[in-house]
């Protein structure tokens, strides 16, 4: 008999007489040692002990897994319908009838003269832009060494990357995941073409091109944020002008237009954020702002609350996307799958989302954080984010009509826009203020954050609705409290938390409360600090929008950088990589 | 042991609810999720040796069964067969990810045994020397001998789950006992001579 059908019946002998390997060994004393040593081992394993997940494990991924169990089968459909959407407009049967001819003629243009700049402007959905790929084709067939295919793989993928701008800038983000998609699929054949270019020097000539790429900012930002900050400039003058009794009633009226007109323009909801600042720069002081946007939140909720529900929440399908797409963890679809949301919540922001519809959304999402893989958690963070503007910006007439008991919430508001504040911050970096410190955590993930303080908890409990920014520094790690008190212990906050170590310093007795109020302020700026999670350097939010870079652009580029990093670990930007140090393993 | 669950449910019951499960009834899946969750968690508790990893990847084994739930294909697999080849795909996706991505202190924190919850001080430390043996072994192997031995599977499910014939499953076993003998015997070896230097470091 050959020796594994000997083992066997050697181990169904085993069996027998119950696993005693002892007794089998020594009635069997005819065995060589190696099959002793073998059965011994057969042995061993067989009593090894069985480990049992715990039962947190069990009740949490059965949580996850009947959400996903839920939305699963609405993702299929919404997916391939939201597909066929991104390429509705350029697969109309008449474009395609133009498309054909132009793609030809490009064609025989770049065969004669290399010239293919014709179409080179056009986007998705223009008559050119089937050309405009073709002709990219045609290139990529016409290069012959690697060395030529990455560099056209790497004028496609920046091509790609200007296209998304153009579209983000146009309010037209429906397109945008697939144009990112495209571009990342061309830096990875850029990549792997540059791995094969034998000369070291241009293929680090590509490599560098790549990472500049990657980094891009010159390419997308300053436009992007040119346009928000004329967009929003003007709004906020004209409304303190026009409105209401208050000064900060009238100032939540300002920012919340603001915050429509740039939902209007961009659809994109951080740069609610971008305002901040924007308004700031004809503003001296810094805490001001952030005393501003705190009414309008507490009013929005408690308007929001009063509102009666038209459509059933549940019944979002993007939302469903999107929650499938974290819980998954895939980390592109999620985000491609936030920009589809929130491009959908802005649309109907004028007529059908109500207050308490948005607010059930805002539960899901925040419920679907709570359980989501670290990946994906900055898609969800983006999506609050949006709603928190659209919700804002759609209730804050309600909120300026409303009684002056809930424009003016607190007392805190006096004392933290008190003068002697003021002067403790650096006022030419008010944006950092309202945003340093949620930055510094805001990609801290709710499971992996210490306990809140119990402060901290009333605080949130005593502001519902709440703003991003308490909420998130809820959700996050609540770490921005404790920034205002032990500011210099941290080291994100040693640099960018000015502001709000000044709060806690002049006015120990409050701290707790004016955190929660300049927390609360912030609303945008953990939001942002979220969608910049993972991603290019973010560890000043706001200071990169004074800078030029536009907060959805960095959400978006983070994403491409993290598909690129994939291959090295989880790329964390600077400020979250210190706060996520000490995370426990999940 | 068999493959009809944990539950001891007749595997008609099975058969049913997998078919439920297949037209997305959710209630269903979730009942072949509570009969399935602790096998595919052992299995890839000792194939990845660190309980956070192993919670993570059986999750991943039930999501992705539910997303690809469409694609199983009854005819005389069971499901469980199915779960276990979902398991070994992902197993062996988690640590060609975790070559290629993790940074190396990374890999060293994650090679680190940690202590099952579920088991006591001195079975967690068997439990963690058997998986250090098995982890010396080739993944098909490991896959064999945890179906096998840990799992208690017969020699015609294992080589279903594996892909092999029957005939075959028992060359595979072959070597991995002999393998696994191998290390069993060098980890002893080694931590006897540890305890030896130790020893002889103390004084007198």
């Amino acid at each position: 008999m050959r020796e594994e059908n000997l083992l066997t019946s050697y181990l169904a002998d085993l069996d027998q007489r119950n696993w005693d390997i002892d007794q089998y060994l020594a009635e069997r004393t005819d065995l060589p040692e190696t099959v002793q040593g073998m059965l011994r081992a057969a042995a061993r394993l067989h009593s090894a002990p069985r480990p049992a997940p715990s039962g947190a494990f069990r009740h949490r991924s059965s949580q996850r897994l009947a959400a996903a169990m839920a939305v699963h089968r609405i993702e299929a459909s919404t997916t391939r319908r939201a597909k066929l959407l991104a390429f509705t407009r350029w697969s109309r049967p008449r474009l395609r009838a133009l498309a054909l001819p132009t793609a030809a003629a490009l064609v025989l243009m770049i065969g004669f003269s290399g010239a293919w700049t014709a179409s080179a402007a056009a986007l998705p959905g223009t008559p050119f832009y089937p050309a405009k790929l073709t002709a990219e084709q045609v290139q990529i067939l016409l290069a012959t060494t690697p060395e030529q295919q990455a560099q056209i793989q790497l004028q496609i993928a920046s091509t790609r990357l200007s296209e998304a701008e153009a579209e983000v800038s146009d309010g037209n983000q429906t397109v945008v995941p697939t144009l990112l998609d495209r571009y990342q699929q061309a830096i990875a054949k850029a990549q792997a073409q540059a791995a094969n270019i034998s000369a070291s020097d241009s293929r680090q000539q590509i490599m560098r091109e790549i990472s500049s790429l990657n980094a891009a900012d010159h390419k997308i930002t300053p436009r992007v944020t040119d346009k928000s900050n004329s967009s929003a400039r003007p709004t906020p003058q004209t409304k303190v002008a026009s409105a209401g009794p208050s000064q900060v009633s009238t100032k939540s009226s300002g920012l919340a237009t603001t915050n429509q007109d740039v939902v209007e323009a961009t659809a994109s909801p951080i740069r609610v954020m971008a305002t901040a600042p924007a308004k700031n720069e004809s503003k001296p002081l810094a805490v001001a702002t952030k005393v501003d946007t705190s009414p309008a939140s507490t009013a929005t909720t408690k308007d929001a609350s009063t509102m009666s529900t038209i459509k059933d929440p549940i019944a979002n399908p993007s939302l469903k996307v999107l929650v499938a797409a974290a819980l998954s963890g895939n980390d592109s679809s999620a985000t491609a799958a936030a920009l589809a949301y929130i491009k959908q919540i802005q649309t109907n922001q004028g007529h059908a989302a109500t207050g308490s519809d948005l607010q059930t959304q805002r539960a899901q999402l925040e419920h679907a954080l709570q359980s989501a893989p670290t990946a994906t958690r900055h898609a969800i963070l983006l999506a609050i984010a949006a709603l928190d503007s659209v919700s804002k910006s759609g209730s804050t007439a309600h909120a300026v009509a409303a009684s002056p008991s809930e424009t003016s919430p607190s007392k805190d508001h006096a004392v933290v826009a008190k003068p002697g504040n003021h002067q403790a911050l650096p006022t030419s970096m008010d944006s950092n203020g309202s945003s340093g410190a949620p930055a510094s955590n805001g990609g801290t993930s709710p499971d992996q954050s210490g306990k809140p303080t119990s402060s901290q908890n009333n605080n949130n409990r005593d502001h519902p609705g709440g703003s991003v920014g308490a909420r998130l520094g809820r959700l996050g790690n609540g770490a921005n409290h404790r920034d205002g008190s032990t500011s210099s212990s941290t080291p994100a906050s040693q640099s960018k938390a000015g502001p709000d170590s000044g709060h806690g310093g002049s006015q120990p007795g409050a701290s707790g409360s004016n955190h929660l109020q300049s927390g609360t302020g912030d609303a945008s700026a953990p939001a942002a600090a979220g969608a910049n999670r993972g991603g290019s350097a973010s560890s000043n939010s706001s200071s990169s929008v004074k800078n030029g870079k536009h907060p959805l652009i960095q959400a978006i580029r983070s994403v491409i950088k993290r598909s690129n990093q994939r291959g090295q670990g989880t790329p964390r930007s600077p400020a979250n990589s210190s706060s996520n140090a000490n995370q426990p393993k999940q | 042991m068999t493959l009809d669950g944990d539950a001891k449910m007749p595997l008609t019951d099975e058969g049913n609810l997998v078919e439920r499960a297949v037209r997305r009834e959710a209630d269903a899946f979730g009942q072949l999720y509570e009969c399935h969750v602790d096998r595919i968690y052992r299995y890839v508790y000792y194939r990845v040796g660190s309980s956070s990893e192993a919670e993570d990847l059986t999750e991943q084994v039930f999501l992705k069964a539910w997303e690809a739930i469409d694609r199983y294909q009854h005819r005389g697999t069971p499901f469980a067969a199915w779960l276990y080849r979902l398991a070994h795909n992902l197993v062996v996706d988690h640590y060609r990810g975790k070559r290629i991505t993790a940074p190396l202190e990374d890999v060293g924190e994650s090679e680190e045994p940690s202590v099952d919850v579920s088991l006591e001080v001195e079975e967690s430390l068997e439990a963690e020397e058997v998986r250090a043996a098995l982890s010396q072994l080739n993944s098909e192997h490991q896959q064999l001998l945890i179906l096998r031995f840990i799992e208690g599977l017969s020699h015609a499910e294992a080589a279903q789950i594996i892909g092999k014939s029957e005939g075959a499953a028992r060359v595979i076993q072959h070597r991995a006992l002999q393998a696994l003998a191998r290390a069993l015997r060098n980890d002893e070896e080694k931590a006897q001579r540890a305890r030896g230097k130790s020893a002889d470091q103390l004084p007198g």
